[in-house]
């Protein structure tokens, strides 16, 4: 197992363990981490799994794709250089670790 | 092929077959309240192929296709096998995209979030946690081990009424099919994208669900919702089938699955139900009206009665865009059911439901879901906690009931306040804003 570190709106930090292939967003939905709503459940409609991606793990991700691009320019918080929707991101052997800080508004 | 590419080329073979005689914007039931009956039908039929094509169209046009209630009649008066209802749905989309721009994205991103919003504090209010992970399942990971008889796709808004979602379940249970259920707003069917001219987005969403539902390996795929059952027949699935070179995909509406095994329904139709009943019918599915009726007859003890008024609309929220005219056909058919003397107006679907249900207490005759009555025969019922909640008329009220599963699903009171007051105590048009005519000009 991977392991994502999310960091809350209070600052409080929460540990999850997600199969490879599983998307950030998933891991989150199944351990009931508060903030990440993923209304749509990936199907890229809604923007509210927005996060922002530790600066270390940054570089390692795929760029995000035309569509990814185009719901981060709608996301309810402040989009900055980490923004990424979680449910674009799908977990690796390289991403162990992965460490995401969930935003203070989703809508 | 992407989808908006065979979404234009859609719109582009329906423009050419279309021969623009008339005769759909003739039948059409909104024509009146949105004060374009005098317009000429030739003039509005060359608007609406101009809108598909991409231009302007004409004021009238864009009238007719903002106020589409999707009644469906302009579906028998063409003679050339065009659907104009699906022409006119297009062309609204059209109309949208053209006028809105740049913003379709935006709006159509809010229109989503409003209503996932809605159907997550709506249900929530109303089930606890066990009850909405059966209703509305997460995405799964895998196929299930087993093929079900079915797959149960819900639609999102149905979820805000879910005494009529377990009801189905029970149903199908009682005739031994066995099911999965799919649906909550993580399998949309594109629709709310589709209205604010955001082809792409609604294409990723339906086609999205479209897999989701194959996933399951049902031996049948079947639908609660008629707003989802229309946008994947005249959306979704077309342009999957050009997309894929031909790969075959259906869903069959809830009730004619239910009408094709009447048989095993008849056998656990057990317990009389000592009604006089009349149906709150919708004209968009003619087929799921005729299907009920047939079902309602077979449960002993019901005495159908049928209304001669006036059907408009696919669901009641598609009349939003005409208030007024919505508020008459409601008080025409309350009066009709009234004096034939009627113990029960049985709403077919959800939205109907909703926007009836708290009525009940300013008229002589309860107000139900038609699957509470196949529910009863059974011997299987289900709260109705959304009418409940809404004939409290009172938004306190209504979080004074709901206080414990808000604090179990640690719901925002400030939230769930706002989706109550919009969503119970108001309505929202599905389709737009209102398109009615000044009641003078009528």
């Amino acid at each position: 197992m991977l392991r994502i570190r999310f960091i809350g709106i209070d600052g409080e930090t929460a540990e999850v363990d997600a199969a490879e292939g599983a998307s950030v967003m998933m891991a989150a939905r199944d351990a009931g981490i508060r903030g990440i709503e993923a209304e749509c459940g990936g199907a890229l409609s809604c923007g509210t799994c927005h996060v922002y991606v530790a600066q270390a793990y940054q570089a390692m991700l795929p760029q995000a794709s035309v569509e990814e691009q185009d719901m981060l320019e709608l996301v309810a918080a402040e989009r900055e250089a980490g923004s990424r929707l979680s449910c674009q991101i799908s977990m690796t052997a390289d991403l162990d670790g992965l460490t995401v800080r969930i935003p203070d508004s989703q809508t | 092929m992407d989808f908006v590419e065979a979404l234009e080329a859609r719109m582009e073979d329906i423009a050419s077959a279309c021969t623009q005689c008339g005769k759909c914007f003739q039948a059409c039931p909104m024509t009146v309240p949105t004060g374009i009956a005098e317009a000429d039908p030739k003039h509005v039929l060359s608007g609406i192929v101009d809108l598909l094509r991409g231009g302007d169209g004409n004021a009238e046009a864009a009238t007719w296709a903002a106020a589409c209630s999707s009644s469906g009649y302009c579906i028998e008066a063409c003679d050339y096998a065009v659907n104009p209802r699906t022409m006119v749905r297009l062309a609204h989309f059209a109309s949208v995209k053209r006028h809105d721009g740049y913003e379709v994205k935006s709006n159509a991103m809010k229109s989503f979030r409003g209503m996932a919003k809605a159907v997550r504090v709506i249900s929530r209010l109303q089930l606890d946690a066990a009850e909405i992970d059966r209703l509305q399942p997460p995405p799964r990971k895998v196929a299930p081990a087993t093929s079900p008889d079915v797959s149960f796709y819900t639609g999102c808004n149905a979820h805000k009424t879910p005494h009529i979602l377990i009801l189905c379940l029970e149903v199908l249970r009682a005739i031994d099919v066995s099911y999965e259920v799919i649906g909550g707003p993580t399998a949309c069917c594109g629709v709310f994208q589709f209205h604010s001219g955001d082809a792409e987005t609604s294409g990723r969403a339906g086609l999205s669900t479209l897999e989701q539902i194959k996933a399951l390996g049902a031996r049948e795929d079947i639908a609660w919702c008629p707003s989802c059952q229309i946008q994947f027949q005249d959306v979704i699935i077309p342009n999957h089938k050009m997309m894929s070179q031909g790969d075959e995909f259906s869903l069959t509406p809830f009730f004619l699955f239910l009408e094709r095994h009447l048989d095993r329904l008849a056998r656990v139709f057990v317990h009389p139900v000592r009604k006089r009943v009349a149906l709150n019918e919708r004209p968009g599915e003619p087929d799921v009206a005729r299907a009920v009726k047939r079902i309602l007859a077979a449960i002993p003890g019901v005495e159908f009665v049928d209304l001669d008024v006036q059907r408009v609309g696919l669901m009641s929220n598609y009349l939003t865009v005409t208030p007024r005219f919505k508020d008459e056909l409601r008080e025409v058919e309350f009066r009709a059911a009234a004096d034939a003397g009627v113990t029960t107006l049985a709403t077919v679907y959800h939205a109907c439901h909703r926007e009836l249900c708290h009525f009940e207490k300013t008229v002589t005759f309860e107000i139900i879901n038609v699957m509470e009555i196949i529910g009863e025969s059974i011997g299987v019922s289900a709260d109705d906690i959304y009418k409940r909640l809404k004939m409290m008329d009172d938004v306190e009220s209504m979080m004074t009931e709901c206080g414990d599963l808000l604090r179990t699903h640690h719901l925002d009171p400030n939230d769930a306040r706002d989706v109550l007051l919009a969503d119970q105590l108001a309505a929202r048009p599905l389709q737009g804003s209102v398109v009615e005519a000044d009641i003078s000009a009528r």
